[in-house]
């Protein structure tokens, strides 16, 4: 059977055009003197089968995505109205194709994860106290796989597809933050706590994504509780997170 | 569905008389089977048994349409239908594919019916900054007359060459504002566009939608604003006086499979109008295949080029603009082997523009055929030129010096003339994956000499190790050149036909107050705006089967210019060099 030779994405890297190229020939087999190259291609290195891309058997890329805290919350537990509750994340993805329908999607991302406390009467979390401001936030690591269906045929392109997502999430930092206004003249007192014991340092959540190539949409449901099991009587935060997904590949 | 039995066809009444008098020109047969029309009860028990039929294909015998699992089912047991097949089709159905590719060479055995399954992908449109269209900066200016003098535009024009009595498609997302545009005044005003259809939309307006297409016509029959007293202004293409035949085959934003199905319907129907040139200033690439499926055979257009260039017809394909991102390579229909694909070149420098997509092909087969500016001043909706970037204008540019050359020599088939235009590449016979065989010159473009002998400007001086190449020292001076008195005389800008001596064709230029005469035997004047480029060493390796290895291009400042290691010449391959119009090669 013969083998199929094709271009790597690698090697047509190496097409290098209107520079002074001297200093990388100087250890090329092809000696050049004194001239400039403006064009040049090496395209006999271009002999290994492309294995990774964006629908080829490996893929990887990092994504960076905003999403809102969503869904109800138990009583004394409230957040604010508002964009202000919401989950940051910055990560990569590896990607393993499967089938052309068919792939696993594993993530490890960094996430930042506010709750934005409403202050009003019957406040219970983390203490009835009201203030100006009052937010609890975590700093987690997030690992999470995904069976990935695509739909319709493409090219190499990544193309629609459905995620289902299940991971888990390691909160390497939590800080609990207040604003107040002590006394006129003073413009604001914050205050910031960290390495809060109330806090679930482990979590598990499950979701769904829907993507066009780049962009996504994700919405993740928390399993977990958010406090720790110590305090398992105090009322749960909003479970959900729905947002975007940008891709940078 | 296994033939085509029985279908009446008259191809006085289907055929147009200039698609008739094209075939009767290349000596091809009046019809074939390819042109017979599909069975008509095969396609009414088709739509009997379906929602949607999309495309009803002579060409491939087939019948695409919109079907459930269970409609497939059921059409497989339709009598005549051969296969059904997913379409597009799934990376395991290669055989199937194949089998598809045998059905255009025999129409009569079998016939496949195309499903469309689902569709996927996105065009990033090109948003020009907008431009004062009264104020033609002076760059823009000279770009635009660089654009046609590349191509020796003037030249043709003097000769009368600028694409009479031909017909060229151009199958593209839209022609918005073209119809308005003053630059198309006076194709408008002479009712050279002779026919448009929207394959989309079935309908004809195609002055909607996109005005990608009015920026390729730009360079095909668009004209700088008219000077004082009304005449003409200067053309920004080679085929002003051509007639043309309008497609919208592409959806803005969207890169769907129905676009290539629309390629196919209107390349047909330009077949049946008397296309004699089709241009397609479009690549798919990523968002559909994969690089190694760029082999002109996978896809639908690339196939459908093929066929349309058997039936006569010269298809001129952008080879695409991926040279700088992570695709590189060109796309399709631009893999097919019988479309000329044409590369870009950056005007500043007469070199490949790096986002003008690289060749091969997956198969190995030598692509771009040829190159022509990638950056241009063009026409754009609301009346305006602007200069844009891309391949899509360097196949335009190219389609309209082969129909000036077509009409110079009518009796070329469209494969002669594939050639031809291959041998006016100012690097032929060298060629790299860049520039192809270069930018075609009317001069070279001769069928009875393509490629005149040029005088040796170099030499192979072999080693103990090495091969250097070195330029002979008449070939290493720069010539001063002579301005002619007017750029734009006619007078001036004829070239020198076969049968004309230097002498004998020089410029006839008035004297001026105390001018002397131009002598008779005075070298050829300068053709300006003539783009003028220092003389770069183009050297590849190449295998025993012509597969290049490595290629460059030098800016050359001393005469020993190249040392190649002879170990690199083992096993047949090949050192190529070309320089000043000579090429030369050297194998151990």
């Amino acid at each position: 059977m013969r083998t199929l030779r094709y271009f790597s994405k690698s090697h047509w890297a190496r097409l290098r055009r209107g520079g002074l190229l001297l200093a990388l020939l100087a250890g090329a087999p092809v000696v050049a003197q004194a001239q400039q190259v403006l064009v040049q291609a090496n395209v006999a290195d271009d002999t290994v089968k492309t294995t990774f891309g964006p629908n080829r058997r490996w893929f990887g890329h990092g994504y960076v995505a905003l999403g809102l805290v969503a869904g109800p919350a138990e009583a004394g537990a409230r957040l604010r109205d508002g964009l202000t509750s919401l989950e940051a994340r910055v990560g990569g993805r590896l990607k393993l194709r499967l089938s052309q329908s068919v792939a696993l999607c594993g993530d490890l991302a960094y996430a930042f994860l506010r709750y934005d406390l409403a202050q009003e009467a019957g406040k219970l979390v983390p203490a009835p106290t009201l203030h100006q401001r009052e937010s609890l936030a975590l700093h987690q690591v997030v690992s999470e796989v995904a069976l990935r269906l695509n739909f319709g045929r493409r090219g190499n392109a990544v193309g629609s597809y459905l995620d289902l997502l299940a991971g888990g999430s390691w909160a390497a930092a939590t800080r609990h933050r207040t604003e107040d206004v002590p006394a006129p003249g003073i413009g604001s007192v914050e205050t910031t706590e960290s390495g809060l014991p109330y806090l679930r340092r482990f979590g598990g959540s499950a979701g769904a994504r829907l993507g066009f190539d780049r962009y996504a949409l994700a919405a993740r449901y928390r399993f977990s509780p958010a406090f720790a099991s110590s305090y398992a009587a105090w009322p749960e935060l909003p479970r959900w997170v729905i947002g975007v997904e940008v891709g940078l590949f | 569905m296994t033939d085509k039995s029985g279908v009446q066809f008259n191809p006085q009444r289907y055929f147009s008389p200039e698609a008739r008098a094209r075939r009767r020109r290349q000596h091809l047969p009046a019809f074939e089977a390819t042109d017979l029309p599909v069975r008509p009860d095969y396609v009414a028990a088709i739509m009997a048994h379906v929602d949607t039929v999309t495309l009803v294909s002579r060409w491939f015998n087939a019948v695409s349409c919109r079907a459930t699992p269970a409609q497939a089912a059921a059409l497989r047991q339709l009598p005549g239908v051969a296969s059904v097949q997913r379409w597009p089709m799934r990376d395991a159905q290669v055989t199937a594919v194949s089998e598809v590719a045998r059905l255009v060479t025999a129409p009569h055995e079998k016939l496949s019916v195309f499903l469309i399954s689902q569709t996927t992908g996105n065009q990033v449109p090109n948003n020009p900054s907008p431009q004062d269209p009264n104020n033609i900066s002076a760059n823009d200016y000279l770009l635009a007359r660089r654009q046609v003098a590349h191509l020796d535009g003037p030249a043709l024009r003097a000769a009368g060459l600028q694409g009479q009595g031909l017909r060229i498609a151009v199958f593209d997302v839209g022609f918005r504002g073209l119809p308005d545009h003053p630059a198309f005044a006076e194709l408008m005003d002479s009712k050279r566009i002779v026919a448009t259809h929207d394959f989309l939309r079935n309908r004809d307006d195609v002055f909607v939608g996109g005005s990608h297409g009015t920026e390729v016509m730009g360079c095909l029959a668009g004209r700088l604003p008219a000077g004082s007293g009304g005449a003409a202004g200067p053309a920004l293409g080679l085929a002003p006086a051509a007639e043309y035949l309008l497609a919208r085959t592409e959806q803005l934003h969207r890169e769907r499979y129905a676009e290539e199905e629309a390629w196919l319907a209107a390349v047909e129907w330009a077949d049946r109008l008397g296309a004699d040139i089709i241009n397609s200033s479009l690549a798919y690439t990523e968002q559909r295949y994969f690089p190694e499926q760029m082999d002109g055979r996978r896809s639908l257009i690339a196939r459908a080029a093929n066929i349309a260039a058997r039936k006569g017809m010269l298809v001129v394909s952008a080879a695409g603009n991926d040279g700088d991102d992570d695709w590189v390579r060109i796309g399709t229909p631009a893999d097919a082997d019988s479309a000329l694909a044409i590369g870009g070149l950056d005007p500043e420098t007469g070199l490949h523009v790096d986002f003008s997509s690289y060749g091969p092909t997956a198969d190995r087969r030598r692509k771009p055929n040829l190159a022509a500016f990638g950056i241009v001043l063009t026409t754009t909706p609301g009346g305006r030129y602007e200069r844009l970037e891309g391949t899509s204008f360097s196949a335009p540019l190219v389609a309209g010096l082969a129909a000036a050359l077509w009409q110079r020599q009518r009796q070329l088939t469209a494969m002669q003339l594939f050639k031809l235009l291959e041998q006016a590449g100012e690097l032929y016979p060298y060629f790299d994956y860049a520039h192809g065989y270069g930018r075609p010159r009317l001069a070279r473009a001769t069928a009875a000499a393509p490629a005149t002998a040029a005088a040796a400007t170099f030499d192979f001086v072999p080693h103990d190790s090495l091969v250097a190449v070195i330029i002979r020292p008449e070939a290493a001076r720069s010539p001063a050149t002579d301005l002619p008195l007017l750029a734009d005389d006619p007078a001036v800008n004829r070239m020198p036909t076969a049968t004309e001596s230097p002498a004998a064709s020089a410029p006839k230029t008035p004297p001026v107050g105390q001018e002397k005469p131009v002598p008779a035997d005075a070298p050829p004047l300068v053709l300006l705006p003539e783009p003028s480029y220092p003389a770069y060493l183009y050297w590849n390796l190449a295998d025993r089967r012509g597969v290049l290895r490595r290629y460059e291009t030098r800016a050359v400042t001393q005469r020993l210019v190249v040392q190649v290691p002879r170990r690199l010449l083992r096993n047949g391959d090949v050192l190529r060099v070309h320089f000043k119009g000579y090429t030369a090669t050297y194998s151990e």
